[in-house]
Formats: structure tokens, C-alpha cells, sequence
């Protein structure tokens, strides 16, 4: 799930729900359902647990993002970069995916974010997933263009992620991927399916993006200098005008480089039901 | 990104040791010899001594003049007056500073080690004068650099955590093996030549210190040369780092995942090695990931409030070992020993 927006825009109650729902109607055993996020502290605030069946299984990798326990996370699957000199260079995967679930369900929300433009499918997979990934992102460069997509890429979370469920019904247009107020939230009233992370990606940029259009704020593609004001979160809050960092909503093309899915819009297929 | 690894090393990990196999050959390994610890210092009659006694100190330094009574009480007493004590080198207290990322062009906290002093100069004598809450850290410090020092603490709350390092200390054999070293560090004697090692100590980023460039390593840090101008090192943080990227992470001998915090000092032999882990906070890290040069077997893992510790999640890949401390607060020592049939 997304806890991150939480309390206005997290992934639906409804949505998380039906889905244990289904899987149980299938014959998988409540028992070896799983709902995860890395940060307990933020599971919490969203309760989920208490929504579902009892013995369906709540796991975080850490109480929370206090970069203190990475007991939760396997020490043999990583991936090793070093972005701005920090010391700890590994972003491991955590335990839970690489050695216990068999199949993913990702179900992120739509929302705009600092540094990748928009997180999606690809960045809440990525990001919920692995360790230290903080890291990537910082006075005002992101290197999220290609970290994204390369967590995404390692096994066996890539195989193991079968289905993507955006939930559409709320989003965040500005000051993502946090929903502390209201003033940024939206209602595209929408939920996609798909199996493809960067094709249900690619589409999100574009309602992020007119979102903003139709405020009059800037293009998440906007990388001009003059919008930046480096980590000053108070101004971007108050002005959806201004960028903390310059961001790189590339990261969803770059991802269909590695395998992930279809970037061009023209190859993609969307069927919609209306209800 | 720079040079981006994606490793998946489930197949090779290894379980070389099991959890029982490395309490069982830690109480073997120990020796009634101990580490030595930094002496307390205590300037007067022992009015306080059962409360020392009582935390488990059983050494202290006094002046001639009060070291009969602390005898008396079952100290053992290593005469030091007040003029030898302050002609001793006073230390920084050690720790990490708050507030430090107002201007600063890294994250990265800002601790304050005394690392580098210890090894630039191991012949000096020491003092710290110790704010509330330093007495175990600045021990442990003092002990893996080998450095002679002496306590002052200004509060008697700290007993208790130093009598439970003092204790440790004891149970903890003594091993002094030779530095692990990447490169050579040329002391010039300077501030900017110890500034630069203070930051390779906090970066762990393994020196051997030598008066002149030495064969024995492919890189010899020389101020004031080409290649290395005083004037780079006016930012020692981004000195410390194009010299780590000089050397390559791949081939650094020591690495720490999962704090930015934690010191180590790493030491080998033609038998094994044993690595002193330092966190300076002192709170609580879980998981903590080393790797170290060199193909070795788990001998003994002592952690600082842990009993039976264990070492977790062990593999050797390409020459180098990997582990995993499941829990520590402010202290670890894991001695490691060379694998059979390993040539390195």
C-alpha cells in the first residue's frame, strides 16, 4: 500500500479491503496475505489491519524512518550506488519480498512528487521496498531518474509484482507525496488495473500534470532554476509554484529502457469502464 | 548514478558459523588479560568509593597523597597528581553535534572523534573532562585506539555505564593487531594533515600514517603536492571523498552499512582480524552490515550489553566478508579468523 499521504490521500480502505477480499475468495489463506510499507509508525496511522481479517499479516521493515533498523531488510539483495558521497551505499530489499511473498499487488496513489514529478506505481514499489532511499534526493538534485526504475528492476520484486491497482479515486497535484492538508488534493475518480507499472506511469504524469495546468502552477517537466528554492518544504508548501528540487518525471521512460513495461503512448491500450 | 551494483546474493550466503558455534568459541577465545581501560580519575579521599566499587570500577587514578585510602577500600591505584594531569592532552569530548547542517554541504552528522589524535600520536597521554553522559563512550574510544587516558566525569550518574563498560573491557580479550590500511596518510605534522585524518577516520576510510610516501601502497596522500594541494584540503569532508573515490568503495577493505555513526577500527593478521565498532550516538542500530577484506570464519562477537552475542546473515564474496550485528547500542568487537584454505 501507500501510507505516505496519509490522512488524505493513502491507498483507499475500500480498495485495500476488497482486494484481501478477492485473494480470499481464490483460496489463498488469509493467513499468507501480507500488507507491508517500510514504516510501521505510518502503518499505524493508517490502521489497515484493523479493517481486514484478523490473521491477515501487517508487516513494516522499520518502526520508522529513523535509518536505525535494517533488520528487516535482506542483507544479500541490494543495490549499491553512491549518489552524493553518503557512506551507506546499499538500498536493500526487504526480507518480507525477497524470501516470503510469492505475488505483488502494488497499489499506489496518484501523486505529484518533489522529485520524480509524480510517484506512481514504479516509485511506490521501488521506494516501498527498499532501504535507504532517502538518500537519492537532496539539495535540490534528484537522482531518481534512474534509481527508480533500477529498484523496480531487481528480482524478484520485478517478477514478483503481477498487478498494479492505482488508485485514482483522490490524488495530490502539488507538495506530494505528503497529504497533511487538503489544499492539493483531487478527485480523478478513477482506479487502474494493469500489469504494466510504466504504461499506467506514463498516463499518471499527464494527470498530474493537467492537474496543474488547470491551477496555473508549473509543469512537473518545468526544470527552470528559477522555480527552485533548495529544501525550503515551507515555500512549496505555501506556493505550488515552487520546486525543492529539480524533478524527473523521465524516471517512467527511463524504466521501460530496463524492461519494465511501455512508455510510448501510442502502444498503450486502455479500456475504460465507467461505473 | 555512479556505477549502480544489483546484487541478489541469496545463493551465496552463507551460514558458516552457527549462532551456538560463535558463543561456544567466544567463551574459549577469552583471556583473564582483558583490554585495558582509561583510568578515572578521583582527586581526593574515597568518600565515593563504594559507588565506583559498586558499578564495577576497580581501577582509578589518584594523587600519591589519596592513593593509600583508595587501597584501602580494594582500588587498584595508578598514582597520578594534579600537575601530571594537567600537562596531559585535554580531548575533545566525543559525540555528535546537533545543529550542525545550517550551512554545511552535507548531511552527514558531524561526530566528533578521537580517533585520529590516538593513532597520529599514540605515545601521548590523555584527559577528557567529560560532560554527562561521555564516561562509556570516550572509554571505548580510548580503549580500541590503544590510547592512554584518563577520566574526569562531571557526573556521578555515569558510574553505572562506565562500570558496565569497565566490565565489558575486562571480559574482552586483549587483541592488538597491526591497522588495516588502504592507503598512506603523510603527516606533515600540520592542521590540515590532521584535519584530513579525522575526516578518513569518520569516513572509515583505513590509513596507515607514515613520515614519507611509502611502496608499500598504490596511493600516498601528500599534502602539498600536485596531485594534492593544501589548498583542496579547505574542505576536508570533499577531500576525504575524492580520496575515497580514488580508491573505489569496491576495493575499500572496511565498509559499514546501516549507520552513519558507527567508527570502526580494523585490525590483521597472518591469523585474523578483529574489527571495533564505535556508535557514537550509542543508541540502539539493528542490523548493522560490515565488510570487511579477507576470507574469515566468525570467532567471537562481544557487543555492549548484549550477552551471547551473535553474528547474522555471514558470507564471504569475492574476497571480502560480510556480516550482520543484529543489535547494538554504543560498543561491538568481532574477532574473525582466517579460513581454512584461504590464501589472502
Amino acid at each position: 500500500m501507500n501510507c505516505g499521504g496519509y490522512p488524505h490521500c493513502i491507498s483507499a480502505y475500500e480498495i485495500v479491503g476488497e482486494v484481501v477480499a478477492r485473494a480470499m475468495q481464490v483460496g489463498i489463506p488469509p493467513e499468507r496475505i501480507y500488507i507491508y510499507e517500510r514504516f510501521k509508525n505510518q502503518m499505524d496511522e493508517c490502521d489497515y489491519a484493523s479493517r481486514l481479517p484478523q490473521v491477515v499479516q501487517s508487516v513494516a521493515a522499520e518502526a520508522a524512518n529513523r535509518r536505525t533498523d535494517n533488520s528487516g531488510y535482506d542483507p544479500a539483495v541490494y543495490v549499491e550506488a553512491d549518489l552524493f558521497g553518503e557512506e551507506d551505499t546499499r538500498s536493500n530489499m526487504m526480507r518480507l519480498v525477497s524470501r516470503t511473498l510469492t505475488k505483488i499487488i502494488n497499489i499506489p496513489n496518484m501523486k505529484d512528487h518533489g522529485a520524480t514529478g509524480a510517484t506512481g506505481c514504479l516509485k511506490n514499489i521501488a521506494y516501498g521496498s527498499f532501504s535507504n532511499v532517502a538518500r537519492t534526493h537532496q539539495n535540490g538534485v534528484s537522482h531518481t531518474y534512474s534509481f527508480v526504475g533500477t529498484l523496480a528492476s531487481v528480482e524478484p520484486l520485478r517478477s514478483r509484482t503481477v498487478l498494479q491497482i492505482m488508485d485514482g479515486l483522490r490524488g495530490v497535484w502539488h507538495g506530494g507525496p505528503f497529504a497533511r492538508t487538503t489544499r492539493y488534493v483531487f478527485y480523478p475518480k478513477q482506479i487502474m488495473f494493469g500489469t504494466d507499472p510504466v504504461a499506467i506511469d506514463r498516463l499518471l504524469l499527464d494527470i498530474i500534470d493537467n492537474e496543474r495546468k488547470a491551477h496555473g502552477a508549473i509543469s512537473i517537466w518545468d526544470r527552470s532554476p528559477k522555480y527552485l528554492k533548495v529544501d525550503d518544504a515551507r515555500a512549496r508548501d505555501a506556493d505550488p509554484n515552487v520546486n525543492i528540487i529539480i524533478r524527473e518525471p523521465g524516471h517512467v521512460e527511463y524504466a521501460s529502457t530496463l524492461g519494465l513495461g511501455v512508455h510510448e503512448l501510442s502502444k498503450i491500450t486502455v479500456r475504460e469502464i465507467t461505473v | 548514478m555512479r556505477g549502480v551494483r544489483i546484487v541478489r546474493r541469496t545463493s551465496l550466503l552463507c551460514s558458516l558459523l552457527a549462532a551456538g558455534l560463535v558463543a561456544a568459541a567466544a567463551a574459549q577465545g577469552r583471556s583473564d588479560a582483558g583490554t585495558p581501560a582509561p583510568c578515572l580519575y578521583r582527586d581526593g579521599a574515597p568518600s565515593d568509593a563504594a559507588s565506583i566499587r559498586s558499578a564495577g570500577v576497580t581501577a582509578i587514578c589518584a594523587p600519591a597523597g589519596a592513593g593509600d585510602a583508595w587501597k584501602a577500600e580494594g582500588f587498584e591505584v595508578t598514582a597520578l597528581d594534579a600537575a601530571a594531569l594537567a600537562a596531559r592532552e585535554l580531548l575533545p569530548t566525543p559525540g555528535v553535534l546537533r545543529g550542525q547542517r545550517v550551512a554545511s554541504a552535507t548531511r552527514t552528522p558531524f561526530i566528533v572523534s578521537n580517533g585520529w589524535r590516538m593513532r597520529r600520536a599514540p605515545d601521548t597521554r590523555y584527559r577528557y573532562h567529560l560532560p554527562v553522559e561521555r564516561a562509556a563512550l570516550a572509554t571505548v574510544e580510548a580503549a580500541t585506539w590503544g590510547a592512554d587516558a584518563v577520566l574526569q566525569l562531571e557526573a556521578p550518574g555515569d558510574l553505572a555505564p562506565l562500570g558496565r563498560v569497565h566490565q565489558f573491557l575486562r571480559a574482552l580479550p586483549d587483541r592488538d593487531l597491526p591497522h588495516m590500511a588502504d592507503f598512506a596518510m603523510v603527516d606533515d605534522g600540520s592542521d590540515e594533515a590532521g584535519e584530513v585524518m579525522n575526516l578518513f577516520t569518520r569516513r572509515n576510510l583505513l590509513y596507515e600514517i607514515v613520515k614519507a610516501p611509502s611502496d608499500r601502497f598504490a596511493l600516498n596522500i601528500q599534502l602539498g603536492t600536485p596531485e594534492f594541494p593544501r589548498m583542496s584540503t579547505s574542505d576536508p569532508s570533499a577531500f576525504a571523498l575524492r580520496v575515497r573515490r580514488r580508491i573505489g568503495d569496491e576495493a575499500r577493505s572496511l565498509r559499514i552499512y546501516g549507520s552513519e555513526v558507527t567508527i570502526a577500527r580494523a585490525g590483521a593478521d597472518a591469523n585474523g582480524a578483529r574489527v571495533h565498532l564505535i556508535n557514537y550516538t550509542g543508541r540502539q542500530v539493528f542490523g548493522l552490515r560490515v565488510r570487511l577484506r579477507g576470507v574469515y570464519e566468525p570467532e567471537a562477537a562481544y557487543v555492549l550489553g548484549v550477552e551471547q552475542a551473535v553474528l547474522e546473515d555471514v558470507a564471504v564474496v569475492d574476497g571480502f566478508t560480510e556480516f550482520s550485528i543484529p543489535q547494538m547500542g554504543l560498543f561491538a568487537v568481532v574477532d574473525l579468523r582466517k579460513a581454512p584454505g584461504s590464501s589472502q
